[in-house]
């Protein structure tokens, strides 16, 4: 591979940058982009993500996204009709139960199926089949108990289907509390989640269930 | 006619409940009881009566209801009976109630989060990005253990196409011939929306002997530029093409 001179300029590393993004069909980390561009600077790179990130927003039919821990060009939701069209393809479904047993899993991993049952008081295991299957859940390992179940967490496909650049993404509880206390039933869209907060809260309570 | 028929009908649409406490949600938002001092009696009865219409209606019903079922009229229950200090050793109603309502607030509030989850840009759904099936992923998706196709397996599944279409020669009119990078030119196009196709999918288009003789000879040219590459799972399997590099 052709090495750059030294310290080329910003303009010349958000182009790298820019092609590495497009071909790239996982998000690009910091770590990988930094060790394939290991011949320039933090600065530089710094500056030439924000170049991107500028030139990818707003209108723009390719944004680019922080998700699961990197970068990711991703087109503009307001044109996902025209897109669709294009690929022919009916958008992934996701059932309730599914959906709600990976929100389960994504707040209170490690988890176990009995503890996921306890929550949504009925048998999840087809959901869990289902999303183990479309990946967007692994087992991380194993409960120091009888029995030893299998302890479940979400993967990064899970940061990927829902956009998410970390776990701390989620709506926090408490943000979750503030919805269902402010509007009761139907909690509205509302705008959880934009702005993001540095860490989610667990449950207060010392529940030790089971 | 526009009224809206009693209960009965317009509930129907809410009877997909995900279980048993998300129908007792549902029957305290709607009735705006107090979740957090549930009064048993009344929102056991209206349990009770939701069953009744889902077992009327022939609605598959987890066993999970049924437990609910028990556990409410068994807090009902003990609840009127006098409590005997000390020799009880059965749980106390009310902290049963308590867990109940502590039970029901857990489960809104991940019910919740399904949904803000829900709303937000899905991939695929309301976002798009670079489509991930290439012929990497495909041979490391480890469902088929794959191996390299030689040019007589391509032969043999060409013979059996010729077998298919055969016959066609006095038929031959159309003076539109396929040629073969016309045939190249579908291929990459078909390739472009979905990576991997079986031999057999390309020539389920095939009419007739030119066309199948276009197609063979576009595949044995895109195989040979490295536009895709040809495997199959064994002897005699079918052939499938993945898509290499495609621009």
């Amino acid at each position: 591979m052709k090495r750059e001179e030294e310290s080329g300029p910003v303009g010349r590393l958000s182009s790298i940058i820019e092609s590495i993004l497009l071909v790239s069909t996982t998000p690009l980390t910091q770590e990988r982009a930094r060790k394939i561009l290991h011949h320039y600077d933090k600065k530089s790179f710094d500056e030439a993500i924000t170049v991107l990130q500028n030139k990818y927003s707003g209108e723009s039919g390719i944004l680019m996204e922080r998700v699961a821990g990197g970068y990711q060009l991703r087109t503009n939701p307001a044109n996902q009709d025209y897109v669709r069209a294009l690929l022919e393809s009916r958008p992934p479904r996701l059932s309730r139960a599914s959906l709600e047993t990976v929100s389960i899993i994504a707040y209170k991993q490690p988890i176990t199926r009995a503890e996921i049952e306890d929550i949504r008081g009925v048998d999840s295991q087809g959901a869990i089949k289902t999303l183990m299957e479309r990946r967007l859940i692994k087992v991380v390992g194993k409960k120091e108990m009888p029995g030893r179940p299998f302890l479940f967490g979400t993967t990064k496909e899970f940061l990927e289907l829902f956009g998410l650049e970390s776990l701390s993404f989620l709506p926090s509880i408490s943000e979750l509390e503030e919805i269902l206390g402010s509007n009761g039933e139907d909690a509205g869209p509302g705008t959880a989640g934009d702005e993001s907060e540095p860490g989610r809260e667990h449950e207060g309570g010392g529940e030790s269930t089971d | 006619m526009n009224e809206k028929p009693e209960n009965v009908l317009f509930s129907l649409p809410l009877l997909k409940f995900e279980g048993p406490l998300d129908l007792l949600l549902h029957l305290v938002r709607k009735n705006q009881l107090d979740i957090s001092d549930i009064p048993i009696a009344e929102l056991t009865a209206q349990y009770l009566e939701y069953l009744d219409l889902m077992r009327t209606l022939n609605v598959e019903m987890a066993s999970e209801f049924l437990v609910m079922a028990s556990t409410l009229i068994y807090i009902k229950s003990r609840s009127l009976l006098p409590r005997h200090e000390g020799i009880d050793d059965e749980p106390d109603p009310e902290d049963m109630k308590r867990e109940l309502s502590r039970r029901l607030m857990e489960y809104e509030k991940y019910k919740e989060a399904a949904s803000q989850l829900a709303e937000g840009p899905v991939l695929n759904r309301d976002v798009f990005k670079r489509m991930e099936m290439t012929e990497q992923d495909f041979l490391s998706s480890g469902s088929l253990e794959l191996t390299e196709v030689s040019f007589a397996d391509l032969l043999t599944a060409f013979k059996r196409v010729l077998d298919r279409v055969g016959g066609d020669l006095t038929h031959d009119i159309s003076i539109d011939r396929l040629s073969i990078s016309d045939a190249m030119t579908f291929l990459v196009d078909r390739l472009t929306r979905s990576p991997v196709l079986t031999f057999n999918e390309v020539m389920d288009e095939v009419m007739t002997k030119s066309e199948a003789v276009s197609f063979f000879l576009a595949v044995l040219e895109l195989a040979k530029i490295g536009t895709i590459g040809l495997y199959q799972a064994g002897p005699f399997e079918e052939i499938t093409l993945v898509a290499k590099a495609l621009d």
